[in-house]
């Protein structure tokens, strides 16, 4: 996958980090009640 | 109390300010940063007495290192060694509240003196006073601000990866090119796809861990139960590893744009073939810390002492003990307990089977021999299956739910 971004032309990355950052907004206050694990040790 | 897991606004809005404020000016960085860390530190703490606890925790460690070198020197110094650390494994246990020790069930515990990162805080500190004397020798840099930025590193303090103080304020005061936009782009798409792995790949694991978990009671016979044992043991394991790479791709790709280089903890685990090389690429950074301040003196005690006659017996025993002592460390109820017996056995096993292997073939012929098809299946496989069943105790409470059955 970070190959895949390291090769992609700029539109393409700034497009890919978009559709990224929405999906875990999305995930983070929509979607998921996930624990983080180790966190708090 | 500030929320301060990678999720939270907080964390969020540190990620995007810290490259920044680092930049202010390059002499000013180790202040702007200890500054940010005890801001960060602070702000999570339960209580008053948590903070005074905190600052005992972690200042001691700073005045006591300089005593625990001169131990030739001073008769009484030579106790003060081993005191310490007692007195800090103590503190540790108690602050972490272990319900299966029992004589912490019979003292009055006190939650709110519990603070962030206590056992990375520990990691770190054991580092620091172990590492004191060859450190002055090397003439690394120490100082107490050095050292906070180093104990209280908020990037670091919920979950590592536990880095080493040299490799630490090497890389914190290395000059560095400045981060062309590529980089930016680079390490921004590493901070985001490890929030997905966390938030979405992750979550998605642990919905089907949890969905089969609840199944295995309804089995109705024994193979149908193990069947669904295994499948929930699979997803866990997978939620373990997405949560907890994607934790570290989010603070990694979050210090690397502040111009800090955090250690790699995994590379590739689920590529190993036998459990010593699954800790060698699963959580790294705490598979060192175990083998350099647990393993080596504890193997160093038992070949010189029980194991006498029988170093690779020593060798075996030590490797045992320290998962052991790994595995406790993972959690507090006796399912972590269970978690390390299983990661001893398993690298123990490896171990054996290894050395034996090579007794049968010598060295070259089991270069030969692992380089089979067959072999390689069968290792990937058994490796997976041991580490998805020993994992299988780590979130779950499955020795309650084993005990419900019996």
């Amino acid at each position: 996958m970070y190959n895949l971004f390291k090769k992609a032309p700029l539109l393409v990355k700034l497009l890919w980090l978009s559709l990224e950052l929405a999906i875990v907004l999305y995930a983070i206050f929509v979607g998921t009640t996930t624990t983080v694990l180790y966190q708090g040790f | 109390m500030l929320d301060f897991s990678i999720g939270s606004a907080a964390f969020g809005a540190l990620l995007l300010i810290m490259p920044l404020l680092m930049n202010i000016k390059k002499e000013w960085r180790q202040y702007i940063f200890v500054v940010v860390n005890i801001i960060v530190f602070v702000l999570t703490l339960k209580s008053v007495y948590a903070g005074i606890l905190a600052v005992l925790w972690i200042v001691t460690p700073y005045l006591v290192a300089p005593l625990l070198v001169q131990e030739s020197e001073h008769s009484i110094s030579r106790f003060i060694k081993p005191l310490f650390y007692v007195c800090m494994l103590v503190g540790f246990l108690y602050l972490m509240h272990y319900d299966w020790i029992i004589i912490f069930k019979k003292l009055p515990y006190f939650a709110a003196l519990k603070f962030l990162g206590l056992s990375y805080l520990l990691f770190r500190e054991v580092d620091y006073t172990m590492q004191y004397e060859y450190l002055k020798e090397m003439e690394v840099r120490i100082t107490f601000v050095d050292y906070l930025n180093y104990v209280l590193n908020f990037y670091t303090i919920m979950a590592g990866p536990i880095m080493r103080y040299e490799e630490f304020v090497t890389d914190f005061y290395e000059e560095k090119a400045p981060l062309s936009g590529e980089d930016v782009l680079e390490q921004a798409h590493r901070i985001l796809y490890g929030y997905v792995k966390v938030y979405v790949i992750s979550s998605f694991m642990s919905w089907f861990a949890t969905y089969w978990f609840g199944r295995i009671d309804q089995a109705g016979n024994f193979l149908k139960a193990c069947i669904i044992y295994l499948l929930f043991a699979a997803f866990n394991a997978l939620f373990i590893y997405f949560n907890f790479v994607g934790y570290c791709d989010v603070v990694a790709g979050g210090a690397a744009l502040a111009g800090m280089k955090l250690r790699e903890n995994f590379n590739k685990p689920y590529m190993a073939r036998s459990m010593s090389e699954f800790w060698n690429r699963h959580h790294i950074t705490l598979s060192e810390w175990i083998r350099d301040y647990i393993y080596s003196p504890v193997v160093k005690q038992f070949i010189s002492g029980p194991f006498k006659k029988n170093l690779f017996a020593g060798q075996c025993a030590a490797l045992f003990v320290t998962f052991l002592i790994a595995g406790i460390w993972h959690g507090t109820n006796l399912n972590y307990v269970v978690y390390g017996i299983l990661e001893g056995i398993g690298v123990v096993i490896a171990s054996v089977r290894k050395s034996k292997l090579q007794k049968k073939y010598g060295k070259k012929g089991y270069k030969e021999y692992e380089k089979k098809l067959p072999v390689a299946i069968f290792e990937h496989v058994w490796t997976m299956l041991y580490v998805a069943l020993s994992f299988s105790f780590v979130g779950y409470d499955v020795i309650g739910f084993l005990a419900g059955k019996v």
